[in-house]
């Protein structure tokens, strides 16, 4: 676009124009040219010796010219800031003072690893008649840069005779620099039309990088960064489980379920709510009885004195007959001498018109054949329908001592003459309870209730 | 009359008088206790006899 204002100058793309007189625009200010790509071109105006024969060392630039986009770090990093396709081209000039010839080396260095196949040898001419060999050598290579790398040129010798020379402006030449470089962009992003916007960040070379900042999954852009930031999850935050959180959810107890991994007690599950009683601890005399001083918990059998040995229901009888209405087996070895068993058996019957006679035996089964006598009951006429039949057997080792068994009286307390009957100890004995009627019918008589109590 | 008997293997020796108590029971009166004796023991029969 061009402006004019009537007095033949010109506001055109390059500046202040004047038309000139081949009726052309001539710049007269503000000519410089406006970059339409990234270049960079550096030299090298001292002589750079080799420091070893057969040793890499990076080629050196120390005087620039003009750069866009490119720039040189320490002398020997060609650094570019932006991605595309760039070419660069250099040329060096190579002296040599030996009288023999030597070969030189030049290879590209990419982010400081060695680029394969990018090696060229250079024959440099032995000195002859007092002149050094000269030889220039230049090449370009073609790189495809992101943004970011950076390159850098190597080069070894034979023998250090060989220099990288500078020769002095002369006449008539001017100076001969050791080393020039240029650097062109070709191709790609070209400078202004690279990545415009990115999150609203305009740099052409942007980067993404990781974080924990936040209280939730956040991107942060600043600068030329976009950072992606996963905080570590808390009662707060919501983010990322960290290890230490994954391993104890991984540790977590798995479902419950009553009877599967969780015990019940007595069938009934103990989930839910509510509150389950259990017993306090017991202690003797505290929460638990004790008999005669001796606690109750623990094991094996306390012996009270007396205890019962049988506390049972006889069966009422009618006829004539004497009949077992009931028995009690004493198992063997119960008895130790000087026991004393006491039995009480209550009487009854439902009807009477005669007299009913009741009887306790002893016999080694549970029969009335061959029994023994122990004790006969008082006569129970007619008109007795109850009656306590009460009687005390000591056992001195060998014998029961009894109250003469063939006299009828309701007890023995007050009363009687002693008969011993012989009572083995080491076999089970039955105590028999035997009822006799006068009467066939009505008269039931029965031991309605027998106690048996073992004394110490 | 017979003054012992032997029952399961014990000897009993008479001792005293000898009660009926019912049809096919009595006492005995021996040196070890009265002692039932009904029909089923083959002593019953020399004892009811006297």
């Amino acid at each position: 676009m061009q402006v004019t204002d009537g007095s033949g100058y010109i506001f055109g793309p390059h500046g202040l124009q004047v038309n000139g007189a081949d009726g052309k625009p001539k710049v007269i200010s503000g000519g410089g040219a406006t970059p339409t790509g990234y270049y960079l071109q550096y030299l090298d105006e001292i002589t750079q010796p080799l420091g070893a024969a057969n040793v890499g060392q990076e080629v050196r630039f120390r005087t620039p010219d003009i750069t866009n986009g490119i720039s040189m770090v320490n002398d020997t990093k060609i650094t570019f800031a932006h991605t595309g396709i760039y070419n660069l081209q250099f040329s060096f000039q190579f002296k040599n003072i030996d009288v023999q010839d030597h070969d030189v080396v030049v290879w590209l260095r990419k982010n400081g690893v060695d680029v394969l196949g990018s090696s060229g040898y250079v024959d440099v001419a032995a000195s002859h008649g007092g002149v050094p060999g000269h030889i220039i050598v230049a090449w370009n290579y073609l790189l495809d840069v992101v943004g970011g790398d950076y390159y850098e040129i190597i080069w070894s010798g034979t023998s250090t005779d060989v220099t990288m020379e500078f020769y002095p402006a002369g006449s008539p030449p001017p100076s001969a620099a050791s080393a020039i470089l240029t650097v062109t962009q070709q191709s790609g992003i070209m400078a202004g039309t690279g990545m415009t916007a990115l999150n609203g960040l305009s740099a052409d070379v942007q980067t993404i990088s990781t974080g924990t900042t936040g209280t939730d999954f956040n991107v942060i852009s600043s600068g030329t960064d976009h950072q992606f930031n996963l905080p570590t999850a808390s009662a707060l935050t919501r983010g990322a489980l960290s290890t230490t959180d994954w391993t104890t959810f991984n540790d977590k107890q798995t479902a419950l379920v009553s009877g599967t991994n969780i015990k019940t007690i007595n069938g009934g599950s103990i989930l839910s709510s509510g509150n389950i009683l259990l017993q306090t601890i017991l202690i003797s005399g505290t929460n638990i009885k004790t008999v005669n001083g001796t606690s109750l918990m623990g094991s094996g059998n306390i012996n009270t004195n007396p205890r019962t040995l049988t506390s049972m229901n006889g069966t009422n009888l009618t006829g004539t007959a004497n009949q077992i209405s009931a028995s009690y087996m004493i198992p063997a070895n119960t008895l130790v001498t000087n026991n004393t068993i006491d039995i009480r058996s209550l009487l009854t019957k439902s009807a009477g018109s005669t007299t009913s006679t009741a009887r306790m035996y002893i016999n080694t089964t549970n029969s009335l054949t061959g029994a023994t006598l122990i004790g006969t009951a008082g006569a129970m006429n007619a008109a007795t329908y109850i009656q306590k039949f009460w009687r005390s057997f000591f056992y001195d080792g060998t014998n029961l001592c009894v109250y003469n068994p063939a006299n009828g009286i309701s007890s023995d307390i007050t009363s009687g003459t002693l008969t011993s009957v012989p009572f083995n100890r080491t076999i089970n004995n039955y105590l028999i309870f035997a009822v006799q009627n006068g009467t066939t019918t009505p008269d039931d008589l029965g031991h309605k209730r027998v106690i048996v109590m073992l004394y110490d | 009359m017979i003054s012992t008997f032997t029952y399961n293997g014990i000897e009993y020796t008479i001792t005293g008088p000898i009660e009926v108590i019912g049809d096919a029971q009595i006492h005995v009166e021996t040196d070890k206790g009265i002692i039932l004796v009904d029909d089923t023991m083959e002593v019953y029969k020399y004892l009811i006899q006297n």
